[in-house]
C-alpha cells in the first residue's frame, strides 16, 4: 500500500517534468544570422503560426510580424541583437507569445560579413545546442542582402518564406547551380582535414512579370556557393563554377547541358547519371596528380538543329562535345578555387590522405601552398543514352 | 400453516403428520413443506416404497408448492388391476411421447390377454415388454428419483413395488443452433452453441467422429446441479492437462454455475492477471480445432460459450477462418490483427507522448496542422485523451446494453456530438476524435473478446504514464508488462509461447500463417510429444512432378521429414481404442486414480517413474 502510494506521488508531483502542449511552443521554421553593431550579433528567427497556416492564412503574415488586416498571419520574424547568438536568442522570450522551438527550424541563414569573419564561434553553438538538428540547410546571404527582407519575402504558395527556399533547395537537381549542404555535413567539412566547407548562397531578384505586390519583395534566388577556407569564407563560385564543383562532389542528376552542334544551333541535354572518381597518383618523379575521372550518361531533351541523332558518328560527336563542355565546367571550378580562392573545397587534401596517408603526413603541414599548384588530369566518358520518343529532329516540309 | 385444511390443499391429499415411513425410513411430513428445506442428507437412504399411495405422498410433500409437479395416477393389468402413477414436472417432457410409449401401452395393451398381464405384472414387465421407450432404467431410491425428474425424465411408480421406472423423454423448449453473434466469419460453418449442453457436444461429436472424443461429465453446483462437460481427444491431449482441468474443476464448490466465465474465474492460473488465460467460443468449429491441436474444452450447461484451456496469447489472436482461406489472405490478416492490437494499446499512449514530451518526431507539416487544431483546446493533451477515451467506453457500453430500438439514437449522439461538436465547440482536438476512433475500432479487430477488453484497460494506465513521463514511461509500462506476461501460464503453458520459449515452427503459425502443408506441427507447448498432425510431403502440385521430387527429397534427406511421421506412431493411433481395454492399460488408469490419462505414450517423465519404481521394488 505504502508502495503504490509512494509511485503514484512520485509520479504526480514531479508534475510532468519536461511537458509541453504543441500549440505552448513557437515553432521556429528558419533563422537568419548576421553581424549588429559592434561586436553584437543579429537574429531574425521565422516562427510558423499554425492557426495562420491551416486556417488558409493566404495573407502570408508580413515582415516583422504584422499580418494582413482582419487574417491571422501564417508566419512572424522575431529580431533580437545580443553580444552572442545564444544571449540574443534568449532575449526573444522577453517578446515571444511562445517558447521558442527549434528542433524543426530547416534554414540557416547567414551573412556574408559574418561568413567572412569566420563561422567557428557560430558552429560552436550550432553544433552543441540539442534543439538545433543537423537537418538545416546552411545559406549564405550575399553582400548587400537585407535578411529582414529575405525573411518576409511575399510567397503566395508556400506562405512562409523558409518553406519557399526548402522546396526551392528540394528542387536542386534539375538546376545545379549551386552546392548547398546541410549543417551537420557543414560543420564535418568545416572541421576535417584536407578538405573546406562550402554552401550555397541566397539573395532577392526583381520577379518577372509580378504583381505589384510581388514586385515589392522581389523572390527568392538561390544560386552560387560561397567557399570557405580555414573556417572564413573566402569567395563566390559562379553558376557555371557551381556546376563543376556539383560534377566533382558526388556526379549529379537531372542537370541541363546545352551544347552547340555544328551549325551554331544548341542541342540541349539532360544528365542521366553522373559519377565522379577522384583518385590522387604520385608519379614517378614525385609529383602529385590528382586524376578525375567523370562518366556521365545524358539525353538528348531539345535540339534546335537539324542532325541525325540515329547516326552513330553524330552522337559520338555529340558526346565528345558533351565531355569538352563538362571538363571546362569543372577546370573553371579548379581555377577558382585554386588560383583564387586557394579553397580545397573538392577534397583533394582528404582523397590523398585516403590514398597516400604517409606523404599526407609530410604535406599536411603545408597543403595550403601546395594546393593551387596541384595538377589535375580530367577525363570524361559520356554516353548518349537515349534521345527521347524523337531520333531525328523535326523539319517542316520543303525545308 | 397449521390448518390442516390449507396443507391439504397444498399437498393434494390429507397429511398425517408424523406418522407415515417411505420405505424403511421414516418421514415426517413437516408442518410446513413449503418452508422446509429438503437436503440432500434428508433424501439420502430414502427408498420406494412398495405402497404406491405411501411414495406419491412423499413426492408430493417434498414438491409441496409446484404447480407444474404432475402425479397422474391410473391403473395397470386387466385381471388384476394394479394402481400406477406417471409422475413428471411440467413442460419438461414431451407429452406425446409420454402419452405414445408409456400411457397406451400402460393402459390398453396391457389389458389385452397377450401382453402378459395377470398377477405377476411387475417392474421388469413393464420394462421389458410394454413401455416403447428406448431410453429408461430402474430406481430404488429417492436420491436417484430427483435429479431424473428435475431434468425432464418421467417416473412410473407400480403399486406393491420397490422398484421405479425412470424414462428420459425430455421434452423442453430450448434455443435452435443459429449463427454466433460474436464471432462470425464468412467462409466456414454457421453453427453456434447454443445454451443446451448436449446441443453442444452433439455438435462437437457430429465433427469429430472418433471414440477417442472423450466428454466426461462433472456435475458442478451444491443447489443447482450444473452438468459440466469436459472434452478432449485421448492421444493428443497432454494426459497432466487433463487431470489439472479436473483437480481444478473438482475444487470448485459453489452453488451453481450461472455461465462458463464462472468458471473460468475460478480456475484459472493467477487470478490477478489482467490477461485472459483462458480462450471461450461459440463455434464448434473453432472447439473442435483447439480439440485437435492437443487442448481441452469445458462446456457448461446453460451457456452458449464454451471454454477452451489452455489459452495462451497466441490462440487467443487466432481465428478459425484463418485457416479456411489461403495462406497469402490469412497473413495478411494476421498481420493486420497484431497491429490493431498494437494500436488499441499504444495509439493514445504514443499520441500523448510524441504531442507532449517529443514534438521534434513529428514531421514538420504534421506538427502544425497538429498545432494548430490543437490552438484552442483548453485541456492538456492527457485530459483531452482521458475525455475522448471516456465517450467512447461509455458509448460503447451503452451501444451493447441499450434496447435495439433506441440503438439509433446512440449512434447519433456519438457520431454527431463526440465527433463534431466536441471538436467545433473546441473541447477537444479533430486529431484526438481520430486516434480515438481508430484506437476503439481496432480493438474490435480480434476474434476473441476477452484480449481486446484486456488490452483496452491496459491502455488507461499507458496513457497516465505516457502523459507524465513521455516515451520512458511507455517503455516502462511495457517492459512490466512483458514481466508479467513471460512469468504467466495458463494451465503449464507459457503464455507468451511460441515467442518465449522460443519455437521455430511456432512462429510459422503466429504473425502470419504458413500454407497448411508446412505446418505439420502442433503447437509445441500444449501438443507435448504428439507434435506432429500430418504426414509429410503435402504440397500440392501436379501429381508426376511431385513423384519426381519425392524421390529426390528422399534420396536427399532422408532423415528429418521421412521420420516425422514414422509408420509406428501410425499403427498406434488406430489401434488406440483397442488398447484402452487392455489390462494394463486399466491398471494404469487405477493407478492414476481413474481418469483415462496416459494411455497411448505414457510421457518420458512417466516412464522414469515407472521404472524407479519397478528398481525399488527389486530392491
Amino acid at each position: 500500500m505504502c508502495l503504490i502510494l509512494l509511485v503514484v506521488i512520485i509520479c504526480t508531483q514531479t508534475s510532468c517534468w519536461d511537458q509541453t502542449e504543441v500549440e505552448d511552443l513557437a515553432i521556429v521554421l528558419g533563422m537568419a544570422l548576421d553581424k549588429g553593431a559592434g561586436d553584437q550579433v543579429r537574429v531574425i528567427v521565422q516562427v510558423v503560426n499554425p492557426k495562420g497556416m491551416v486556417g488558409g492564412g493566404g495573407g502570408g503574415g508580413g515582415g516583422g510580424g504584422t499580418g494582413g488586416g482582419g487574417q491571422v498571419a501564417a508566419y512572424y520574424n522575431i529580431t533580437r541583437y545580443g553580444q552572442t547568438f545564444f544571449e540574443a536568442v534568449r532575449k526573444m522570450a522577453a517578446t515571444a507569445p511562445a517558447r521558442l522551438y527549434f528542433p524543426h527550424c530547416q534554414v540557416i541563414i547567414i551573412s556574408e560579413e559574418l561568413a567572412r569573419e569566420g563561422i567557428v564561434e557560430i558552429a560552436d553553438v550550432l553544433q552543441r545546442n540539442t534543439q538545433i538538428r543537423g537537418i538545416n540547410w546552411m545559406l549564405i546571404s550575399g553582400k548587400g542582402v537585407d535578411q529582414h527582407k529575405l525573411l518576409a519575402v511575399y510567397c503566395p504558395v508556400d506562405v512562409v518564406p523558409v518553406k519557399r527556399m526548402l522546396d526551392i533547395i528540394d528542387n536542386r537537381a534539375y538546376c545545379p547551380m549551386y552546392a548547398v549542404n546541410q549543417l551537420g555535413i557543414f560543420l564535418e567539412l568545416l572541421f576535417a582535414g584536407g578538405v573546406e566547407t562550402h554552401t550555397a548562397g541566397i539573395k532577392l531578384k526583381p520577379i518577372l512579370g509580378a504583381s505589384k505586390e510581388e514586385q515589392k519583395t522581389g523572390e527568392i534566388d538561390i544560386a552560387k556557393t560561397a567557399l570557405f577556407s580555414t573556417g572564413k569564407m573566402v569567395g563566390w563560385l559562379n553558376e557555371r563554377e557551381s556546376r563543376g564543383l556539383l560534377w566533382l562532389q558526388t556526379g549529379q542528376k537531372r542537370g541541363v547541358i546545352s551544347v552547340n552542334a555544328g551549325r551554331h544551333k544548341q542541342v540541349v541535354l539532360e544528365i542521366l547519371q553522373g559519377t565522379a572518381q577522384i583518385k590522387p597518383v604520385i608519379t614517378a618523379g614525385g609529383e602529385l596528380v590528382i586524376n578525375i575521372n567523370i562518366k556521365a550518361t545524358a539525353g538528348v531533351v531539345e535540339s534546335a538543329d537539324y542532325i541525325d541523332l540515329a547516326n552513330a558518328t553524330v552522337l559520338k560527336e555529340l558526346q565528345n562535345k558533351l565531355a569538352q563542355e563538362i571538363k571546362k565546367d569543372i577546370n573553371l571550378a579548379l581555377a577558382k578555387a585554386q588560383q583564387t580562392y586557394n579553397s580545397d573545397v573538392f577534397g583533394f587534401g582528404a582523397a590523398v590522405r585516403r590514398q597516400y596517408p604517409q606523404y599526407w603526413q609530410q604535406v599536411a603541414g603545408q597543403w595550403n601552398e601546395l594546393y593551387p599548384d596541384v595538377e589535375t588530369v580530367i577525363e570524361v566518358e559520356t554516353v548518349i543514352l537515349r534521345t527521347e520518343l524523337i531520333s531525328r529532329p523535326l523539319k517542316a516540309v520543303g525545308e | 400453516m397449521k390448518d390442516k385444511r390449507a396443507l391439504q390443499k397444498l399437498l393434494g391429499f390429507m397429511p398425517q403428520l408424523g406418522s407415515t415411513s417411505v420405505g424403511e425410513k421414516p418421514f415426517a411430513i413437516p408442518a410446513d413443506p413449503v418452508l422446509h428445506v429438503f437436503d440432500d442428507h434428508e433424501l439420502e437412504g430414502m427408498q420406494v416404497d412398495s405402497q404406491l399411495s405411501v411414495n406419491i405422498d412423499a413426492l408430493r410433500t417434498i414438491m409441496a408448492g409446484n404447480g407444474d409437479f404432475v402425479v397422474r395416477d391410473f391403473v395397470v393389468g386387466s385381471g388384476k388391476e394394479v394402481p400406477a402413477a406417471v409422475v413428471y414436472i411440467d413442460g419438461m417432457i414431451d407429452i406425446t411421447q409420454i402419452n405414445e410409449n408409456i400411457m397406451k401401452p400402460l393402459m390398453i395393451y396391457s389389458k389385452t390377454g397377450d401382453s402378459g398381464s395377470g398377477p405377476d405384472l411387475s417392474m421388469d414387465m413393464l420394462a421389458q415388454n410394454l413401455i416403447t421407450h428406448c431410453d429408461m432404467c430402474q430406481v430404488e431410491d429417492y436420491k436417484a428419483i430427483f435429479p431424473g425428474i428435475l431434468f425432464g425424465d418421467a417416473l412410473i411408480l407400480l403399486d406393491g413395488h420397490k422398484k421405479a421406472l425412470i424414462v428420459r423423454v425430455k421434452g423442453f423448449e430450448k434455443r435452435s443452433i443459429s449463427e454466433p453473434v460474436a464471432e462470425t466469419v464468412i467462409r466456414g460453418p454457421q453453427e453456434g452453441f447454443t445454451e443446451d449442453l448436449r446441443t453442444n457436444t452433439v455438435l462437437i461429436r457430429r465433427r469429430l467422429q472418433t471414440p477417442n472424443l472423450i466428454m466426461e461429465n462433472m456435475i458442478i453446483g451444491r443447489i443447482a446441479h450444473t452438468n459440466v462437460v469436459i472434452a478432449y481427444v485421448r492421444g493428443l491431449v497432454d494426459p497432466q492437462l487433463v487431470q489439472e482441468i479436473k483437480k481444478r474443476l473438482c475444487r470448485i464448490d459453489i452453488e451453481g454455475l450461472i455461465a462458463s466465465g464462472i468458471i473460468e474465474q475460478l480456475i484459472e492460473d493467477d487470478p490477478y492477471s489482467p490477461f485472459p488465460q483462458l480462450n471461450y467460443t461459440e463455434r464448434p468449429d473453432r472447439v473442435m480445432g483447439n480439440l485437435m491441436e492437443g487442448r481441452a474444452a469445458i462446456l457448461v450447461n446453460g451457456a452458449p460459450t464454451v471454454l477452451i484451456a489452455p489459452g495462451e496469447l497466441i490462440s487467443l489472436t487466432q481465428s478459425p477462418e484463418d485457416y479456411y482461406e489461403r495462406f497469402y489472405s490469412s497473413s495478411f490478416l494476421r498481420l493486420i490483427r497484431w497491429f490493431a492490437l498494437t494500436i488499441s494499446l499504444l495509439l493514445p499512449s504514443v499520441y500523448i507522448a510524441v504531442i507532449t514530451f517529443h514534438q521534434e518526431m513529428i514531421p514538420t507539416p504534421l506538427l502544425i496542422s497538429i498545432a494548430a487544431s490543437r490552438a484552442g483546446v483548453p485541456f492538456p493533451a492527457l485530459i483531452e485523451a482521458l475525455i475522448m477515451e471516456f465517450a467512447f467506453e461509455v458509448l460503447r457500453e451503452a451501444g451493447v446494453r441499450m434496447p435495439r430500438p433506441v440503438g439509433q439514437a446512440v449512434s447519433i449522439v456519438g457520431a454527431l456530438v463526440i465527433g463534431q461538436a466536441a471538436v467545433q465547440a473546441g473541447i477537444v482536438s479533430a486529431p484526438m476524435v481520430i486516434i480515438v476512433a481508430l484506437t476503439g475500432i481496432a480493438s474490435f479487430v480480434n476474434p476473441s473478446f476477452g484480449l481486446p477488453i484486456t488490452l483496452r484497460l491496459l491502455r488507461f494506465p499507458l496513457m497516465f504514464l505516457a502523459g507524465m513521463l513521455g516515451f520512458f514511461g511507455i517503455t516502462a509500462g511495457i517492459l512490466m508488462m512483458l514481466i508479467h506476461l513471460v512469468g504467466l501460464r495458463s494451465f503449464g503453458v507459457p503464455y507468451l509461447s511460441p515467442l518465449a520459449p522460443y519455437h521455430q515452427s511456432g512462429m510459422k503459425d503466429m504473425f502470419i500463417r504458413a500454407p497448411l502443408w508446412a505446418l505439420p506441427k502442433r503447437p509445441g507447448e500444449v501438443a507435448k510429444d504428439n507434435l506432429y498432425r500430418m504426414a509429410p510431403g503435402m504440397k500440392p502440385g501436379p501429381e508426376q512432378n511431385k513423384l519426381e521430387k519425392q524421390q529426390l527429397q528422399n534420396k536427399n534427406n532422408r532423415d528429418i521429414k521421412s521420420s516425422a511421421w514414422p509408420e509406428e506412431r501410425r499403427r498406434q493411433m488406430e489401434h488406440a481404442d483397442l488398447n484402452v481395454l487392455s489390462d494394463a492399460n486399466l491398471k494404469n488408469q487405477q493407478r492414476q486414480g481413474g481418469g483415462l490419462v496416459g494411455i497411448l505414450q505414457p510421457s518420458k517423465t512417466k516412464k522414469e517413474r515407472y521404472r524407479k519404481q519397478r528398481l525399488r521394488k527389486q530392491k
